[in-house]
């Protein structure tokens, strides 16, 4: 027990340390990140002093050369097949913009002027972090590797050794908790024998095919009684071997547990498919399931005698 | 609806019939294209499985009145496997036409390879994860609460008064909650956030979402779900705050910017890692199982499934020889795709697309299919990202090609994880595995030229992107993040730590802890938090009340929350149409 929740207390650290580590940002991206935002939120307030400016302009009923262009106007038309300005390009014209902007005389009354200078100077700053923005470097992948690993590889490495730790921790108190002969399958039960469990769903899913092979008219009673059997069984006796299917697993490894557990499926599967047949009324499919069924369960029996003989308990 | 005429019938038993085949093409096609509009206007697909099975009782019952629960759940399977296109193309194909709109270099791309591309990677996704089915649903036994939620439905008829009206309690509830709760009318929250109380900053978040299908997945996940709640916990209330506090996020230096670091936080730091973990954990979850695995493989080849027949009956499923020649065929599909998506394309490329294409589908398909096992949430945007991301630097920046594999892999990870979800549905109510799986290779074609051909028709009318009527914000995402990998911004650090991480978390005996811990780092915190309530809950009641309550009483609670809020959710849609 005390080895099970050390395993578990290394995972749950090992985990913190490592995933903390693995979300450091490398080196340059914070800042890249800084000057992007700063450059949206110069441009968020460009638009505003713009859309301010272009306010009072109508409220005061002028028009002037600058006269609020719409928001993403063109500065001229590109010919077809041109490819985009690059940024550097895209700035240079937006600077001409601005500085020709400048040379026409304001007009309007005292406070519309102030308006239109603090868009133009709201442009020119924005236009100016957009400057900044274009020397930055984006990482490169490889550099941002490279660049991790420094900053928070060690964090990282120390966390992933205790999570193996804890994880091999954890699977060895699993296996020391199977080799009890059988521990209950869940809290207040009566502990769970495989074998016992398996040979008794078979005989009883085989008892339900032969009864039903040889009722030759059966009433809706029967199907009710049948349908009522197989949801006892399901609940009484299937359920609880699924439910322990991980001490089968620890005890007989993972090969050794699907050999059980592949044929236990398939006839669990046509328990369901012979509910399914008595809903809908059919009896001669509920009770070719049942057979099959119990074929299964049987297989699924045998496999678990030869693991059982293979490494007796 | 009257149930079949009651007596012994001696007709053979009906299940992968041709009535159940055409009902499922028709419905699927439907909700395809339907749900390919909800998607470009709203942002989000549905599932259409709960659909598909209540109109299925009403034909196949209600009007040919001989309709039996395992074909319900072919014709069920029929169609959300064909309506499983309507969200892969719909994440990805809207972003070529955004992007070509502005790029002449773009413009003239044809439907052709994106139709052979999807069809191949529909065809894959089923191929793939069929050998799967065992150690998903057999020996890990998966939840899949969708595919519970399904089973549930399907059974109703015969599992007793009470069990009905139990579903149907919460079918109402949760469809009272999703009407009230939708943004339009707003009458109820779909979020409560418990941060304005105690002044928490938006990058410790305490909100909790309201979602019923959310809660229902809890319930149905019990302890089971606690590593996801955990992972939350770790993402958003220890590395957070740690991050935030050590000066890991920008600081713009403008007031008011927190909201805006959290989301840095979120899509920057902790999405990648979470990405990362779901493949590590998924990839490590599979070398753990490798025997178990191996025998599963074992028993889908000829001469063990003739073996077989001799004592239990014919095979249950599919065969190895089938798996191999599909695979070899969708994979010269895919490739022929590639060949003719653009003429920049090299031969050498082509097999690339083709070969690393279908590896990472089959691993995508792994992780969306454990998720959701694991969970019912999918992160296929993630993985989708991934694998236009891998292409994008295999084809020197073709983004033709990349965003065609985009679209096959989409498909069938989609397919993957419908596929399971399906065949668990089957093993609940007795569906033989080999005709479920036949029915969904055999309509497998049908979805892709469906969804790719609306997504052309709203192209033409009414137009989509950002600013008119249809949206497409999950295309302008796309988009947005394939013009961020051609700038290099590929956070390859946080993948590979996220990878070592899943890896190392996989080794715990306890299967799926890498997946549920990625799957909380990729997800906001209300959605886990909402789920865990319902994990904490399921437990509780069990402490209480026991195993056989749970079954009886708070399965078929959890089914009708699930199955309420999937079809109120897809009225609200159609209903904005």
């Amino acid at each position: 027990m005390l080895m099970r929740w050390i395993g578990l207390a290394l995972v749950i650290a090992g985990t913190a340390v490592a995933a903390i580590a693995a979300a450091r940002p490398p080196a340059g991206l914070i800042e890249e990140g800084r000057v992007i935002r700063r450059v949206d939120l110069l441009g968020e307030a460009a638009k505003a002093a713009r859309d301010e400016y272009c306010a009072a302009l109508a409220e005061a009923g002028l028009s002037a050369p600058d006269a609020c262009p719409p928001p993403d106007a063109p500065t001229g038309q590109r010919p077809e097949g041109e490819p985009p300005p690059t940024p550097a390009e895209q700035l240079a014209a937006d600077r001409d913009r601005i500085a020709r902007l400048r040379q026409v005389p304001p007009a309007g009354p005292a406070p519309l002027q102030t308006k239109r200078e603090a868009w133009l100077t709201a442009e020119a700053t924005s236009i100016e972090a957009r400057g900044e923005a274009v020397t930055v470097q984006t990482l490169q992948p490889s550099e941002r590797l490279t660049s991790w690993l420094g900053l928070a590889g060690l964090p990282y490495a120390a966390g992933l050794v205790l999570i193996v730790l804890g994880a091999l921790l954890s699977r060895r108190a699993q296996a020391a908790a199977s080799r009890g002969d059988a521990g209950p399958s869940r809290k207040g039960a009566a502990p769970l024998d495989f074998g016992v469990a398996l040979r008794e769903i078979t005989e009883t899913v085989a008892a339900m095919a032969a009864e039903a092979e040889a009722q030759a008219a059966p009433t809706q009673a029967d199907f009710d009684a049948l349908k009522a059997r197989l949801d006892a069984l399901t609940l009484s006796h299937i359920e609880p071997v699924v439910e322990a299917r991980d001490r089968l697993k620890a005890r007989y490894g993972v090969a050794g547990f699907a050999a059980v557990f592949g044929p236990l499926s398939a006839g669990e599967r046509n328990v369901n498919r012979a509910w399914s047949a008595l809903v809908d009324q059919h009896w001669p499919e509920a009770t070719a399931s049942l057979g099959t069924a119990a074929a299964y369960f049987g297989e699924a029996r045998r496999e678990l005698d030869e693991l059982i003989s293979a490494k007796p308990t | 609806m009257p149930p079949p005429p009651a007596g012994p019938s001696q007709a053979p038993y009906r299940e992968f019939t041709l009535a159940a085949l055409i009902l499922g093409v028709i419905l699927g096609a439907a909700m395809t294209a339907a749900f390919v509009y909800i998607s470009l206007k709203l942002g989000f697909g549905l599932s259409g499985s709960s659909v598909a099975a209540i109109v299925g009782f009403a034909v196949l019952r209600g009007v040919l009145r001989r309709g039996t629960i395992v074909e319900n759940n072919i014709n069920q399977t029929v169609a959300s496997g064909v309506n499983t296109a309507s969200s892969g193309v719909a994440f990805t194909l809207p972003a070529l036409f955004l992007m070509a709109a502005n790029d002449p270099e773009l413009a003239g791309f044809s439907a052709a390879p994106f139709v052979l591309a999807a069809t191949a990677g529909s065809f894959l996704g089923i191929i793939v994860i069929l050998p799967l089915r065992k150690q998903m649903i057999e020996f890990e036994r998966l939840r899949f609460p969708s595919g519970i939620a399904v089973a549930s439905l399907l059974r109703s008829p015969g599992a007793g008064v009470r069990q009905a009206k139990l579903l149907a309690v919460g079918l109402v509830i949760a469809a009272l909650h999703t009407f009230m709760a939708d943004a339009e009318r707003g009458w109820l929250p779909d979020e409560v956030d418990f941060g304005g109380l105690f002044d928490a900053p938006p990058w410790f978040p305490l909100a909790i979402s309201i979602s019923f299908a959310n809660f229902g997945a809890g319930l149905l996940s019990g302890r089971g779900g606690l590593p996801f709640v955990a992972g939350g916990v770790l993402a958003w209330w220890i590395i957070s705050p740690f991050a935030m506090t050590s000066g890991w996020v920008p600081d713009p230096g403008a007031p008011g910017q927190e909201g805006w670091q959290t989301g840095y936080l979120f899509f920057n730091l902790l999405r990648p890692v979470g990405i990362g973990l779901l493949i590590g954990g998924a990839l490590m979850g599979v070398i753990v199982a490798l025997p178990a695995i191996k025998s599963a493989i074992k028993g889908l080849s000829a001469t063990v499934q003739a073996r077989g027949a001799a004592t239990v009956g014919p095979a249950q499923e599919l065969g190895t020889r089938v798996m191999t020649v599909g695979l070899g065929a969708a994979v010269l599909v895919l490739f022929g795709a590639a060949m003719i998506a653009t003429d920049q394309i090299t031969v050498m490329e082509a097999v690339w697309i083709a070969v690393v294409g279908t590896i990472w589908l089959a691993l995508a398909g792994l992780v969306v299919a454990q998720a959701t096992g694991l969970t019912d949430i999918s992160p296929l945007s993630g993985m989708a990202l991934i694998a236009v991301t891998l292409m994008y630097f295999l084809t020197q920046g073709n983004i033709v090609a990349s965003i065609m594999l985009g679209v096959a892999v989409c498909i069938g990870i989609g397919q993957c994880a419908d596929m399971m979800t399906d065949l668990k549905t089957g093993h609940l109510v007795g569906s033989t595995p080999r005709k479920q799986q036949l029915a969904q290779l055999t309509v497998a074609w049908v979805g892709a030229p469906v969804a790719i051909g609306a997504v052309y028709l709203f192209w033409e009318s009414p137009g989509f992107g950002p600013g008119t009527q249809l949206g497409a914000p999950q295309a302008a995402t796309l988009q947005a993040i394939i013009e961020g990998v051609s700038a290099g911004n590929v956070p390859l650090d946080k993948y590979a730590a996220g990878i070592g991480l899943g890896s190392a978390l996989g080794l715990f005996p306890i299967g799926g802890v890498g997946v549920l811990v990625g799957l909380a780092m990729y997800l906001p915190f209300s959605i886990t938090l909402g789920y865990g309530v319902g994990c904490l809950t399921s437990m509780g009641l069990q402490r209480w009340l026991g195993r056989a309550w749970i079954g009886s009483t708070l399965v078929p609670i959890s089914a009708g929350f699930i199955v309420g809020e999937a079809l109120v959710s897809l009225a609200n849609a159609l209903s904005k149409l």
